[in-house]
C-alpha cells in the first residue's frame, strides 16, 4: 500500500497514507505497524490511516529506517483482533441522554438500545486518553451531535454518543457526548497485568443488561 | 531520604519517559528539560536517563535526612540552603549534609530545575518508567527514598545559557505534517511575529498567542497521532505546543514542529516569554 513519508523530527517519522478513514487501510496501518520491530526503533503508534514511528537517530538514519519499513510485506489476514464483549446498562441515571439521542433521531429508547446493541465495532486506535478507542461502525440512524454545554465530570465507564462515533470513558473526564449507558468492562486496569485489554484492529460488542442480566 | 516540606507550585519525578504504551494513548511523560535532566546525572555519575525531581517556580522546598551529593540543573529558582544561608549553584554538585534544608525561593530565570541526588530516587517502575503519571505530583510530607550508587564516567562541560532572564526566546521548528494545509501568508505571520506565552501552560501543553489574531485554519483533518514539540494550531488560532503529559493523538493541524534540541527551551518557557520561530 502506498504511503507518504514526513520526517518532523530528527527523531520521528510519519508514515501517512491519506486523509481518510477505510477499514482496508487501518488494517493495512495496524498490520505494518506490528512488523515495525528494528533495534533502533523505540515506539511504534498506529492511528487511523498513519503510522507514527519514533527512534534513535544515532543509531539508524531516516533513509534507512524507511527502507526498512518499505520492505516490510504484514500479513493483512492474518492479523485479526479479538472480540470483547461490553455488557452496558442503557438509560436511566447510567444513561441521561438515552432519552435525548431516541427524541432527535425519532426512536423509542428500545430501538436506539437495540440498534446501538446489534452493529459490532471495530477499533480503528487508541488515544485521546489512556485506554480510550476511537471505534468505527456506529449506525447513523442513533448519530447525536455533542453536548451544547459539556459537563464537567463523566464517570469512568460511561457510553456515549458524538456525531458519528461511539465510546467508553476509560476514566472519570469532563466531556461533551451523549451518555446513553455504562459498562463495568475497563479500558484501563492499571493494577493488573494486562494494562490495556484492548488493542486496535480488536472488535467490540455493546450487550444490553436489564435488572442485572445480559439479554 | 528526602523528605518534601512543600512542593510548590508543581514538583514531580521525571525520568526520560514512559516507551511502549502511546498506541494505549498512553501520554510520554518525562523531564520537560530532558537536556537538564541529563546533565544533572552526568554530573553526579548517575544513569543519564535516571529520574529526577522536576520543580516548576518557586516554592519547592525538602530536608535532608542524610548525607548525600546532590545537584541541581536547569532553570535558576534561587535555591538556597535555608540553615546554611547558602546559594547553590546550578549546574555545580554539592555535598549536602543531614538536617540541610534545601530552599527554591523565587524564579530568577527559566521555569523548571532539576533536583538529583547521588544514587537517584528509589521508585516503583509503572509502565517501564519512574516519571509521574498525567496529573500526579509531590505532596508536602512526602518521604523519597534514595537510591544506589553507581559508577559511571564524568564527561563534557555544561551550560544553561539556553534559559534567558529577560524571556525573550528563539526556538528553531521544522515543517509540521500539515504544513501543506496552511495558505503561504499564514506561514510568513507566523514566522515574523512574536509569541506570548499565556499563562495555561503545564506539562501536557504551552499556550501561545500574538496580537495579530490568526485566521482560523476551518480544514478538519483526521486525528492523527502527535509528540512533544508538535505545534497544533485549534480553531480559535492561538497555538498550542503539545508537551510530555499531553495526548498521544490530535485532530488539530499540526503546523511545525520544534526541532528537538530546542525542545528544552520550550520546557522552560513560562507566562509572559517572548517567542520568535524561525523555519530551519
Amino acid at each position: 500500500m502506498r504511503f507518504k513519508v514526513h520526517q518532523p523530527a530528527e527523531n520521528y517519522i510519519l508514515l501517512d497514507f491519506g486523509n481518510k478513514i477505510n477499514e482496508g487501510i487501518n488494517k493495512y496501518v495496524i498490520a505494518l505497524a506490528s512488523y515495525i520491530k528494528h533495534e533502533a526503533v523505540l515506539e511504534v503508534i498506529p492511528a487511523y490511516s498513519s503510522i507514527l514511528v519514533e527512534f534513535d537517530e544515532s543509531k539508524i538514519s531516516s533513509e534507512k529506517l524507511y527502507r526498512y519499513i518499505k520492505h516490510l510485506k504484514p500479513d493483512v489476514v492474518k492479523e485479526q483482533g479479538k472480540t470483547h464483549i461490553v455488557p452496558v446498562i442503557y438509560g436511566g441515571v447510567f444513561g441521561p441522554d438515552l432519552k435525548h439521542v431516541a427524541i432527535t433521531n425519532n426512536l423509542t429508547e428500545e430501538e436506539v438500545i437495540k440498534i446501538h446493541s446489534s452493529n459490532s465495532y471495530r477499533v480503528y486506535m487508541l488515544g485521546f486518553m489512556p485506554g480510550f478507542c476511537y471505534l468505527g461502525g456506529l449506525n447513523p440512524l442513533i448519530a447525536c451531535e455533542r453536548k451544547i454545554e459539556p459537563r464537567l465530570k463523566i464517570s469512568k465507564g460511561s457510553v456515549g454518543i458524538a456525531g458519528q462515533q461511539t465510546g467508553i470513558y476509560p476514566s472519570k473526564s469532563p466531556g461533551g457526548w451523549q451518555i446513553i449507558g455504562k459498562t463495568e468492562f475497563e479500558l484501563y486496569r492499571p493494577k493488573s497485568e494486562e494494562i490495556f485489554p484492548i488493542n486496535a484492529g480488536d472488535v467490540i460488542i455493546f450487550k444490553p443488561i436489564v435488572n442485572g442480566r445480559e439479554l | 531520604m528526602i523528605k518534601i516540606i512543600s512542593s510548590g507550585i508543581y514538583s514531580s519525578i521525571q525520568d526520560l519517559g514512559r516507551r511502549g504504551y502511546r498506541k494505549f494513548g498512553m501520554p510520554l511523560s518525562g523531564a520537560m528539560d530532558v537536556y537538564a535532566l541529563k546533565v544533572v546525572n552526568i554530573l553526579l555519575e548517575n544513569d543519564i536517563g535516571e529520574a529526577a525531581i522536576e520543580i516548576t517556580g518557586s516554592g519547592f522546598s525538602c530536608e535532608f535526612t542524610e548525607d548525600t551529593d546532590i545537584c541541581i540543573t536547569g532553570a535558576d529558582l534561587g535555591a538556597l540552603l535555608q540553615n546554611r544561608d547558602l546559594k547553590i549553584k546550578i549546574g555545580v554538585p554539592i555535598f549536602l549534609k543531614k538536617d540541610d534544608i534545601l530552599n527554591f525561593s523565587k524564579i530568577v530565570k527559566g521555569l523548571r530545575s532539576y533536583l538529583q541526588i547521588k544514587g537517584g530516587f528509589k521508585r516503583e517502575l509503572i509502565m517501564g518508567s519512574k516519571s509521574m503519571l498525567k496529573g500526579e505530583r509531590l505532596i508536602s510530607g512526602e518521604i523519597i527514598k534514595i537510591g544506589k550508587k553507581v559508577e559511571s564516567e564524568v564527561k563534557g562541560n555544561f551550560n544553561f545559557d539556553y534559559i534567558k532572564e529577560d524571556g525573550c526566546y528563539e526556538i528553531r521548528v521544522k515543517k509540521g505534517p500539515d504544513f501543506a494545509l496552511f495558505p503561504r501568508k499564514y506561514i510568513k505571520s507566523l514566522l515574523a511575529q512574536s509569541f506570548l506565552v499565556s499563562p495555561y501552560l503545564d506539562r501536557m501543553g504551552i499556550r501561545i498567542h500574538s496580537k495579530n489574531k490568526v485566521v482560523p485554519i476551518e480544514r478538519n483533518i483526521i486525528t492523527k497521532p502527535v509528540f512533544p514539540g508538535c505545534i497544533q494550531i485549534p480553531g480559535n488560532g492561538n497555538p498550542i505546543i503539545i508537551m510530555n503529559d499531553g495526548q498521544t493523538t490530535g485532530g488539530y493541524p499540526v503546523w511545525a514542529v520544534i526541532v528537538k534540541d530546542d525542545l528544552k527551551i520550550a520546557g522552560q518557557l513560562k507566562s509572559g516569554d517572548k517567542v520568535k520561530f524561525f523555519h530551519v
